[in-house]
């Protein structure tokens, strides 16, 4: 999943990518909408955590720019402001949730995993292919009950793959939703994770389509 | 207040008066039927008006004494907080002016109060913002286990700490502006004192990103003022750590004093990024920061730079340095 943060203030906005990066997820931070708008234009997001107070104008714009244009993103509001109004504005404007400061990191990342999960139509936490299941909040794989120890990556791999459960996809897609634009790919790094993957999980799990990407069945 | 004691009585003497005269006219003209009408006509005529303006007078009087009243029983409910302001039809009355200074004066208790609420409002949403990203950051710390995000959280930490500190130290700052002045609390001040110290408090900072700055006086003997020191100095502590916040490394910070013959004018002069005309008007209003660096500064360090030079009759004003950056200028009563 690649996450779009638009925070000014630059500790919130340092602390929400490090605590959502923990997740695993491809994190970008912008400060302001100029730059927010710009993200939005260049990149899929699947999700966004929207701050209103911007220096150059209020994210509420951004968010009836976006819905306007009938786009179904996900977005979190973060409001300074314990304000009925404020929430009931930004709701209004076609926020899915919203979050007022100070607020748990715990509960933004729950949020964020239940927005993502609704978006992708399942109502169930755990993604389940086969007798693989995985469970997004513990970053957590079993197999028959077994728990099946994956590094970081290899479970981001996978979460992307068992979320796209019968489609193909490429691995420009596949980095696209591990890494964000202070990251460093290196080139073979996928192939890498997927050999790891399947030496856990067996050979048969995730097939090749040669040139064009991966599926799991 | 003797005056005004004084007239019932005197009215109430001529009332007496004029009742034995009217019936005396009257029996007069009764009398002296050969007299001329004209006599009986002008002594009950005058007698008739002298009586209607006497009473009138007396009608008068009690409708100022019910006046009194209504004010008292009115500001009795508007200590009660049920009422914002005298509503009473005294336009003719001798109680216009009071009641119009009362009124002006609730006005702008009504003012205060209201910006003191929107100021608390302010304050606390500013305060919000530090401890929300406090909250965050001790959470990263807590549940990573990467020794370097550990130590990038407890820094942002520590960082978020010195923002609220100061902000809170500037809320004292203006608070205590926000009292009225005590004129005896002034004392003849040689403003460069005051500029040395805050220098010297400053050095660190200044030396941290090799600011170059200047210091010049057109006078070889800048005269005492009559100066607040607590005030002047947090002034001029803001002044010069605004220059120092958004001058770029290696900048250039030029301090100018110099004195006309009434004024002493303080200029201090940055090559920042300055600020748009719009902002100019901004940013002396308590937490309305630029809209180019929002999360830079408290929002508190030109309201209480513009709160000082106002309660020593001075003016400030914002305009554009030669390079570009932002020139305050503060001229202060000689």
């Amino acid at each position: 999943m690649r996450i779009l943060i638009v925070e000014d203030d630059s500790i919130i906005g340092d602390g929400l990518m490090m605590g959502l990066q923990m997740d695993e997820y491809a994190v970008d931070w912008v400060e302001n909408l100029k730059t927010a708008n710009a993200a939005l234009a260049t990149n899929n997001y699947d999700l966004m955590i929207l701050d209103l107070g911007l220096p150059d104008g209020s994210g509420l714009d951004i968010l009836r720019k976006l819905r306007k244009e009938k786009s179904t993103l996900p977005v979190i509001i973060l409001t300074a402001y314990d304000e009925l109004s404020d929430k009931i504005k930004g709701l209004d404007a076609g926020a899915d949730d919203y979050l007022v400061k100070p607020f748990d990191l715990d509960e933004l990342r729950a949020r964020v995993r239940a927005l993502h999960r609704r978006a992708l139509g399942r109502s169930t936490p755990a993604i389940e292919a086969g007798d693989i299941v995985l469970d997004p909040s513990k970053l957590a794989v079993t197999r028959d009950d077994e728990n099946i120890k994956l590094g970081p990556r290899e479970f981001a791999i996978l979460r992307v793959l068992m979320e796209n459960q019968g489609r193909i996809i490429s691995k420009a897609q596949i980095e696209d939703k591990l890494y964000g634009w202070n990251m460093e790919i290196e080139s073979n790094t996928i192939e890498v994770h997927m050999h790891g993957i399947r030496k856990k999980l067996g050979k048969d799990l995730i097939k090749t389509i040669r040139n064009v990407g991966y599926v799991l069945e | 207040m003797m005056g005004i004691s004084a007239i019932p009585k005197i009215r109430r003497a001529a009332f007496v008066v004029l009742l034995i005269i009217l019936p005396a006219s009257v029996i007069f003209a009764v009398q002296q039927q050969g007299v001329s009408a004209l006599i009986i006509t002008a002594l009950t005529g005058s007698s008739v008006l002298l009586l209607s303006w006497l009473f009138f007078d007396e009608y008068r009087h009690a409708q100022y004494q019910a006046q009194l009243q209504e004010i008292k029983q009115q500001l009795e409910q508007i200590n009660q907080g049920k009422q914002d302001a005298l509503n009473i039809d005294v336009t003719a009355g001798p109680y216009r002016e009071l009641v119009a200074e009362i009124n002006a004066h609730l006005a702008k208790e009504t003012e205060r109060l209201l910006q003191e609420q929107n100021f608390s409002a302010d304050a606390s949403h500013e305060l919000r913002t530090p401890l929300a990203g406090l909250r965050l950051q001790a959470q990263v710390a807590q549940r990573t286990d990467k020794s370097e995000l550990k130590a990038r959280a407890l820094e942002n930490i520590i960082s978020a700490v010195d923002r609220s500190t100061r902000l809170v130290e500037q809320l004292l700052v203006y608070s205590r502006l926000s009292r009225r002045r005590n004129h005896a609390e002034n004392t003849r001040i040689d403003i460069t004192e005051l500029l040395q110290a805050q220098l010297l408090k400053t050095a660190s900072l200044i030396s941290n990103k090799q600011l170059e700055i200047s210091i010049n006086f057109t006078e070889i003997q800048v005269p005492k003022i009559l100066l607040h020191r607590d005030q002047m100095m947090a002034a001029i502590e803001n002044l010069l750590y605004n220059a120092i916040e958004y001058s770029p490394e290696k900048g250039k910070i030029a301090i100018t004093l110099s004195a006309a013959s009434d004024t002493l004018q303080l200029v201090f002069e940055d090559n920042g990024p300055g600020l748009s005309d719009k902002d100019k008007l901004h940013v002396i209003v308590p937490f309305q920061k630029s809209s180019s660096n929002k999360q830079k500064g408290t929002g508190l360090g030109l309201a209480i730079v513009d709160k000082v030079v106002q309660l020593h009759g001075g003016d400030l004003q914002l305009l554009d340095a030669e390079s570009g950056g932002l020139k305050v200028q503060i001229s202060l009563p000689l």
